[in-house]
Protein backbone atom coordinates (compact mmCIF):
# COMPACT_ATOMS: atom_id res chain seq x y z
CA UNK A 1 0.00 0.00 0.00
CA UNK A 2 1.50 3.61 -1.14
CA UNK A 3 2.45 5.94 2.25
CA UNK A 4 0.76 8.81 0.24
CA UNK A 5 -2.79 7.12 0.53
CA UNK A 6 -5.34 8.86 2.20
CA UNK A 7 -6.33 6.16 5.59
CA UNK A 8 -9.24 6.75 4.80
CA UNK A 9 -9.29 5.92 1.51
CA UNK A 10 -7.13 2.58 2.51
CA UNK A 11 -9.93 1.81 5.16
CA UNK A 12 -12.38 2.30 1.93
CA UNK A 13 -10.70 -0.24 0.12
CA UNK A 14 -10.44 -2.54 2.74
CA UNK A 15 -14.03 -2.18 3.01
CA UNK A 16 -14.28 -3.06 -1.18
CA UNK A 17 -12.87 -6.16 -0.23
CA UNK A 18 -15.08 -7.24 2.03
CA UNK A 19 -13.82 -5.72 5.45
CA UNK A 20 -16.59 -5.06 7.97
CA UNK A 21 -14.35 -3.46 10.70
CA UNK A 22 -12.79 -1.34 8.08
CA UNK A 23 -16.55 0.10 7.82
CA UNK A 24 -17.27 0.34 11.33
CA UNK A 25 -13.88 2.48 11.98
CA UNK A 26 -15.12 4.82 8.77
CA UNK A 27 -18.42 5.30 10.10
CA UNK A 28 -16.94 6.20 14.15
CA UNK A 29 -14.85 8.87 12.63
CA UNK A 30 -17.56 10.09 10.45
CA UNK A 31 -20.76 9.92 12.25
CA UNK A 32 -20.85 12.85 14.00
CA UNK A 33 -19.80 15.17 11.08
CA UNK A 34 -22.18 13.86 8.69
CA UNK A 35 -24.73 14.17 11.58
CA UNK A 36 -23.81 17.50 11.95
CA UNK A 37 -24.55 18.33 8.16
CA UNK A 38 -27.65 16.58 8.19
CA UNK A 39 -29.24 17.74 10.85
CA UNK A 40 -28.43 21.11 9.80
CA UNK A 41 -30.64 20.81 6.76
CA UNK A 42 -32.75 18.02 7.89
CA UNK A 43 -33.53 19.93 11.59
CA UNK A 44 -35.25 16.83 13.66
CA UNK A 45 -33.02 14.80 15.31
CA UNK A 46 -34.55 11.18 14.92
CA UNK A 47 -35.17 12.01 11.04
CA UNK A 48 -31.20 13.40 10.52
CA UNK A 49 -30.38 10.66 12.20
CA UNK A 50 -32.19 8.35 10.07
CA UNK A 51 -30.89 9.55 6.95
CA UNK A 52 -27.15 9.85 8.47
CA UNK A 53 -27.10 5.83 8.71
CA UNK A 54 -28.67 6.15 5.26
CA UNK A 55 -25.47 8.02 4.00
CA UNK A 56 -22.95 5.12 5.71
CA UNK A 57 -25.89 2.22 4.13
CA UNK A 58 -25.39 3.85 0.77
CA UNK A 59 -21.80 4.35 1.23
CA UNK A 60 -21.27 0.60 1.86
CA UNK A 61 -23.64 -0.33 -0.99
CA UNK A 62 -21.70 1.74 -3.47
CA UNK A 63 -18.00 0.09 -1.85
CA UNK A 64 -17.51 -2.09 -4.63
CA UNK A 65 -17.64 1.37 -7.25
CA UNK A 66 -15.42 3.47 -5.18
CA UNK A 67 -11.92 4.71 -6.98
CA UNK A 68 -9.25 6.68 -4.82
CA UNK A 69 -9.60 9.04 -7.12
CA UNK A 70 -10.78 12.07 -4.53
CA UNK A 71 -10.77 11.84 -0.64
CA UNK A 72 -12.89 9.79 0.78
CA UNK A 73 -14.76 12.73 3.10
CA UNK A 74 -15.55 14.60 -0.20
CA UNK A 75 -17.42 11.14 -1.77
CA UNK A 76 -19.13 10.91 1.49
CA UNK A 77 -20.05 14.36 2.41
CA UNK A 78 -21.29 14.47 -1.70
CA UNK A 79 -23.45 11.45 -0.35
CA UNK A 80 -24.49 13.41 2.85
CA UNK A 81 -25.78 16.83 0.69
CA UNK A 82 -27.46 14.59 -2.03
CA UNK A 83 -29.37 12.40 0.49
CA UNK A 84 -30.39 15.61 2.40
CA UNK A 85 -31.35 17.40 -0.65
CA UNK A 86 -33.80 14.58 -1.93
CA UNK A 87 -35.07 14.05 1.22
CA UNK A 88 -36.03 18.24 1.43
CA UNK A 89 -37.15 17.15 -2.36
CA UNK A 90 -39.52 14.29 -0.79
CA UNK A 91 -40.63 16.19 2.08
CA UNK A 92 -42.66 18.84 -0.24
CA UNK A 93 -43.71 16.45 -2.19
CA UNK A 94 -45.47 14.08 0.82
CA UNK A 95 -45.11 16.47 3.70
CA UNK A 96 -46.92 13.77 5.70
CA UNK A 97 -44.26 11.05 5.56
CA UNK A 98 -41.36 10.81 7.72
CA UNK A 99 -37.96 8.40 6.79
CA UNK A 100 -39.26 6.03 10.34
CA UNK A 101 -42.68 5.28 7.90
CA UNK A 102 -40.25 4.54 4.80
CA UNK A 103 -38.22 2.30 6.93
CA UNK A 104 -40.90 0.78 9.78
CA UNK A 105 -39.94 -2.79 8.58
CA UNK A 106 -36.24 -2.03 10.63
CA UNK A 107 -37.82 -3.36 13.81
CA UNK A 108 -35.56 -5.33 14.92
CA UNK A 109 -33.04 -2.75 15.03
CA UNK A 110 -31.30 -1.69 18.08
CA UNK A 111 -33.63 0.99 20.13
CA UNK A 112 -31.82 4.51 20.13
CA UNK A 113 -30.00 5.38 22.91
CA UNK A 114 -30.51 8.93 23.07
CA UNK A 115 -27.64 10.78 24.37
CA UNK A 116 -28.03 14.99 25.01
CA UNK A 117 -25.20 16.35 23.90
CA UNK A 118 -26.89 19.73 23.65
CA UNK A 119 -26.08 20.05 27.21
CA UNK A 120 -23.76 22.82 29.21
CA UNK A 121 -21.73 22.56 31.64
CA UNK A 122 -22.08 25.60 33.39
CA UNK A 123 -25.75 27.28 34.46
CA UNK A 124 -23.85 30.52 33.40
CA UNK A 125 -23.87 29.42 30.02
CA UNK A 126 -27.79 29.49 29.60
CA UNK A 127 -27.39 33.08 27.67
CA UNK A 128 -24.82 31.04 25.21
CA UNK A 129 -27.40 28.37 24.80
CA UNK A 130 -29.96 30.99 23.54
CA UNK A 131 -27.09 33.00 21.65
CA UNK A 132 -26.62 29.31 19.80
CA UNK A 133 -30.22 28.78 18.90
CA UNK A 134 -30.50 32.13 17.40
CA UNK A 135 -27.28 31.07 14.93
CA UNK A 136 -29.16 27.66 14.51
CA UNK A 137 -32.30 29.36 13.10
CA UNK A 138 -29.87 32.03 11.48
CA UNK A 139 -27.70 29.35 9.76
CA UNK A 140 -31.28 27.29 9.12
CA UNK A 141 -32.69 30.64 7.16
CA UNK A 142 -29.75 30.86 4.76
CA UNK A 143 -29.39 29.08 1.20
CA UNK A 144 -28.61 25.29 0.94
CA UNK A 145 -25.21 25.83 -0.37
CA UNK A 146 -24.54 28.36 1.64
CA UNK A 147 -24.96 27.06 4.64
CA UNK A 148 -22.96 23.40 3.28
CA UNK A 149 -20.22 25.93 2.67
CA UNK A 150 -19.92 27.23 5.99
CA UNK A 151 -20.43 24.23 7.76
CA UNK A 152 -18.31 21.91 5.75
CA UNK A 153 -15.85 25.29 6.46
CA UNK A 154 -15.97 24.52 10.16
CA UNK A 155 -14.86 20.77 9.88
CA UNK A 156 -10.74 21.02 10.16
CA UNK A 157 -10.41 18.14 8.11
CA UNK A 158 -12.19 19.67 5.12
CA UNK A 159 -10.15 21.68 2.63
CA UNK A 160 -11.70 24.66 0.20
CA UNK A 161 -11.19 22.71 -2.74
CA UNK A 162 -13.07 19.63 -1.02
CA UNK A 163 -15.99 22.04 -0.13
CA UNK A 164 -15.94 22.87 -3.75
CA UNK A 165 -16.13 19.39 -5.07
CA UNK A 166 -18.83 18.71 -2.48
CA UNK A 167 -21.39 21.47 -3.87
CA UNK A 168 -19.78 21.14 -7.51
CA UNK A 169 -18.59 24.65 -7.32
CA UNK A 170 -15.30 25.93 -8.41
CA UNK A 171 -13.14 27.08 -5.83
CA UNK A 172 -14.13 31.02 -6.17
CA UNK A 173 -17.53 30.46 -6.57
CA UNK A 174 -17.17 28.38 -2.50
CA UNK A 175 -15.22 31.23 -1.17
CA UNK A 176 -17.88 33.66 -2.46
CA UNK A 177 -20.47 31.45 -0.72
CA UNK A 178 -18.84 31.31 2.15
CA UNK A 179 -18.34 35.20 1.99
CA UNK A 180 -22.24 36.48 1.18
CA UNK A 181 -23.47 33.24 3.75
CA UNK A 182 -21.55 34.84 6.77
CA UNK A 183 -21.95 38.25 5.60
CA UNK A 184 -25.97 37.46 5.83
CA UNK A 185 -25.25 36.36 9.26
CA UNK A 186 -23.09 38.64 10.74
CA UNK A 187 -26.01 41.18 9.90
CA UNK A 188 -28.33 39.03 11.48
CA UNK A 189 -26.44 38.43 14.80
CA UNK A 190 -24.23 41.55 15.02
CA UNK A 191 -26.10 42.62 18.42
CA UNK A 192 -25.13 38.90 19.89
CA UNK A 193 -21.35 38.68 18.11
CA UNK A 194 -20.00 41.40 20.02
CA UNK A 195 -20.94 40.53 23.48
CA UNK A 196 -17.80 38.11 23.61
CA UNK A 197 -19.93 35.16 24.78
CA UNK A 198 -18.78 33.15 21.86
CA UNK A 199 -15.10 32.67 23.81
CA UNK A 200 -16.47 30.81 27.02
CA UNK A 201 -18.18 28.43 24.51
CA UNK A 202 -15.70 27.64 21.75
CA UNK A 203 -14.67 24.02 20.63
CA UNK A 204 -11.76 22.42 21.47
CA UNK B 1 5.71 42.85 7.51
CA UNK B 2 4.42 46.04 5.99
CA UNK B 3 1.86 48.35 6.88
CA UNK B 4 0.96 48.73 3.80
CA UNK B 5 -0.75 45.39 3.58
CA UNK B 6 -3.32 45.27 0.44
CA UNK B 7 -6.66 43.55 0.33
CA UNK B 8 -5.10 40.67 -1.95
CA UNK B 9 -2.59 40.13 1.09
CA UNK B 10 -5.62 39.71 3.32
CA UNK B 11 -7.12 37.16 1.81
CA UNK B 12 -5.30 34.36 3.09
CA UNK B 13 -5.76 35.44 6.55
CA UNK B 14 -9.40 35.71 5.97
CA UNK B 15 -9.57 32.21 4.92
CA UNK B 16 -7.53 31.24 8.06
CA UNK B 17 -10.22 33.43 10.18
CA UNK B 18 -13.14 31.71 8.12
CA UNK B 19 -12.08 28.18 9.77
CA UNK B 20 -9.72 28.51 12.77
CA UNK B 21 -8.11 31.22 15.27
CA UNK B 22 -5.42 32.66 14.37
CA UNK B 23 -1.82 31.68 14.86
CA UNK B 24 0.64 34.35 16.62
CA UNK B 25 1.84 35.04 13.27
CA UNK B 26 -1.09 35.97 11.48
CA UNK B 27 -2.61 37.50 14.78
CA UNK B 28 0.57 39.47 14.23
CA UNK B 29 -0.03 40.54 10.52
CA UNK B 30 -3.71 41.42 11.20
CA UNK B 31 -2.96 43.73 13.81
CA UNK B 32 -0.19 45.54 12.01
CA UNK B 33 -2.89 45.69 9.04
CA UNK B 34 -5.71 47.05 11.32
CA UNK B 35 -2.81 50.08 12.80
CA UNK B 36 -2.99 51.35 9.42
CA UNK B 37 -6.80 50.78 8.73
CA UNK B 38 -8.67 51.26 11.84
CA UNK B 39 -11.64 51.08 10.20
CA UNK B 40 -11.82 48.21 9.69
CA UNK B 41 -11.55 46.74 13.33
CA UNK B 42 -14.80 46.19 14.03
CA UNK B 43 -15.20 44.31 10.69
CA UNK B 44 -12.67 41.96 11.56
CA UNK B 45 -13.65 41.83 15.26
CA UNK B 46 -17.36 40.71 14.09
CA UNK B 47 -15.31 37.62 11.58
CA UNK B 48 -13.63 36.75 14.56
CA UNK B 49 -16.45 36.47 16.73
CA UNK B 50 -18.67 34.57 14.05
CA UNK B 51 -15.96 32.44 13.59
CA UNK B 52 -15.70 31.52 17.50
CA UNK B 53 -19.88 31.22 17.13
CA UNK B 54 -19.79 28.56 14.61
CA UNK B 55 -16.97 27.25 16.39
CA UNK B 56 -19.19 26.82 19.36
CA UNK B 57 -22.19 25.22 17.91
CA UNK B 58 -23.08 21.95 19.85
CA UNK B 59 -22.73 18.68 17.63
CA UNK B 60 -25.76 17.24 16.50
CA UNK B 61 -27.36 14.65 19.28
CA UNK B 62 -26.67 11.20 17.84
CA UNK B 63 -27.38 7.97 19.56
CA UNK B 64 -24.65 6.85 21.35
CA UNK B 65 -25.13 3.13 19.92
CA UNK B 66 -25.39 4.62 16.04
CA UNK B 67 -22.45 2.99 14.88
CA UNK B 68 -23.71 -0.55 16.26
CA UNK B 69 -27.15 0.45 14.43
CA UNK B 70 -25.48 1.09 11.24
CA UNK B 71 -23.72 -2.49 11.27
CA UNK B 72 -26.97 -3.89 12.05
CA UNK B 73 -28.74 -2.58 9.00
CA UNK B 74 -25.99 -3.36 7.02
CA UNK B 75 -25.51 -7.43 8.15
CA UNK B 76 -29.52 -7.18 7.84
CA UNK B 77 -28.98 -6.22 4.33
CA UNK B 78 -26.09 -8.49 3.15
CA UNK B 79 -28.53 -11.12 4.40
CA UNK B 80 -31.61 -10.17 2.40
CA UNK B 81 -29.43 -9.53 -0.87
CA UNK B 82 -27.92 -13.05 -0.15
CA UNK B 83 -31.54 -14.71 0.08
CA UNK B 84 -32.76 -12.75 -2.98
CA UNK B 85 -29.54 -13.28 -5.25
CA UNK B 86 -29.38 -16.88 -3.74
CA UNK B 87 -25.67 -16.17 -2.70
CA UNK B 88 -24.79 -19.51 -1.68
CA UNK B 89 -25.55 -21.52 -4.49
CA UNK B 90 -23.95 -23.03 -6.98
CA UNK B 91 -25.33 -20.03 -9.27
CA UNK B 92 -22.00 -18.37 -10.59
CA UNK B 93 -21.89 -14.45 -10.09
CA UNK B 94 -22.54 -13.63 -13.65
CA UNK B 95 -25.15 -16.10 -14.21
CA UNK B 96 -27.06 -14.27 -11.80
CA UNK B 97 -26.26 -11.05 -13.45
CA UNK B 98 -27.11 -12.09 -16.69
CA UNK B 99 -30.01 -13.88 -15.65
CA UNK B 100 -33.03 -11.14 -16.55
CA UNK B 101 -31.35 -10.64 -19.72
CA UNK B 102 -31.29 -14.16 -20.41
CA UNK B 103 -34.73 -15.23 -19.44
CA UNK B 104 -36.00 -12.26 -22.02
CA UNK B 105 -33.62 -13.29 -24.89
CA UNK B 106 -35.18 -16.59 -24.04
CA UNK B 107 -38.55 -15.24 -23.94
CA UNK B 108 -38.42 -13.45 -27.31
CA UNK B 109 -36.60 -16.85 -29.04
CA UNK B 110 -39.67 -19.13 -28.24
CA UNK B 111 -41.97 -16.57 -29.81
CA UNK B 112 -40.15 -16.86 -32.50
CA UNK B 113 -39.84 -20.50 -33.23
CA UNK B 114 -43.42 -20.53 -32.45
CA UNK B 115 -43.96 -18.55 -35.07
CA UNK B 116 -41.89 -20.39 -37.39
CA UNK B 117 -43.12 -24.13 -36.93
CA UNK B 118 -46.94 -22.30 -37.13
CA UNK B 119 -45.64 -20.78 -40.33
CA UNK B 120 -44.41 -24.14 -41.64
CA UNK B 121 -47.14 -26.16 -40.23
CA UNK B 122 -50.05 -24.26 -42.08
CA UNK B 123 -47.65 -24.22 -45.28
CA UNK B 124 -47.67 -28.15 -45.18
CA UNK B 125 -51.47 -28.13 -44.31
CA UNK B 126 -51.96 -25.81 -47.63
CA UNK B 127 -49.87 -27.50 -49.17
CA UNK B 128 -51.47 -31.15 -48.51
CA UNK B 129 -55.07 -29.42 -49.35
CA UNK B 130 -53.67 -28.42 -52.87
CA UNK B 131 -52.34 -32.22 -53.39
CA UNK B 132 -55.73 -33.78 -52.41
CA UNK B 133 -57.27 -31.11 -55.07
CA UNK B 134 -55.60 -32.80 -57.82
CA UNK B 135 -57.33 -35.95 -58.55
CA UNK B 136 -60.67 -34.31 -58.77
CA UNK B 137 -59.69 -31.65 -61.40
CA UNK B 138 -57.70 -34.08 -63.31
CA UNK B 139 -60.13 -36.28 -64.24
CA UNK B 140 -60.65 -37.65 -67.49
CA UNK B 141 -63.88 -37.67 -69.20
CA UNK B 142 -65.97 -41.07 -69.99
CA UNK B 143 -66.21 -42.75 -73.69
CA UNK B 144 -69.70 -41.83 -73.85
CA UNK B 145 -68.85 -37.63 -74.36
CA UNK B 146 -67.10 -38.73 -77.99
CA UNK B 147 -70.46 -41.23 -79.41
CA UNK B 148 -71.38 -37.85 -81.21
CA UNK B 149 -67.59 -36.75 -82.39
CA UNK B 150 -68.57 -37.27 -85.92
CA UNK B 151 -71.64 -35.59 -86.07
CA UNK B 152 -70.33 -32.76 -84.78
CA UNK B 153 -67.23 -32.38 -86.54
CA UNK B 154 -69.09 -32.78 -89.76
CA UNK B 155 -70.81 -29.24 -88.96
CA UNK B 156 -66.77 -27.66 -89.37
CA UNK B 157 -67.65 -28.28 -92.71
CA UNK B 158 -71.30 -26.65 -93.23
CA UNK B 159 -71.87 -24.10 -96.14
CA UNK B 160 -73.81 -21.35 -95.54
CA UNK B 161 -76.46 -22.79 -98.10
CA UNK B 162 -76.68 -25.78 -96.08
CA UNK B 163 -77.22 -23.40 -93.14
CA UNK B 164 -80.36 -21.28 -94.92
CA UNK B 165 -81.62 -24.57 -95.77
CA UNK B 166 -81.95 -25.99 -92.40
CA UNK B 167 -82.99 -22.80 -90.94
CA UNK B 168 -85.94 -22.57 -93.57
CA UNK B 169 -86.34 -26.26 -92.74
CA UNK B 170 -86.78 -25.22 -89.22
CA UNK B 171 -89.41 -22.38 -89.89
Amino acid sequence: MSTGLDPDAALMLRVKGGDAQAFEALVEKYKQPVMNLIYRTVPDATEAEDLTQHVFLQVFKSAHRYEVSAKFSTWLFTIARNLSLNEIRRRSRHPADSLDEMSAENDDQPVRQAEDSRAFSAPDLVLQGELVEKIESALADLPEKQRTAILLCREEDVSYEEIAAVLGCSLSATKSLIHRGRETLKQKLKPYLRTGVWNAGARG
Amino acid sequence: MSKRMNEADLNPLRDAVWRRKLSPAEESRLQSYLAARPEAQLEWEDELALTQALASLPQAPLSSNFTAQVMHQITREQRAADGATGRGSLWPDWLRRWAPRLGWAGLVLLAAATGFLYHQNSSQREFAQNVAAVPSLAAVPGPDILREFDAINQLRHATAASDDALIEYLR
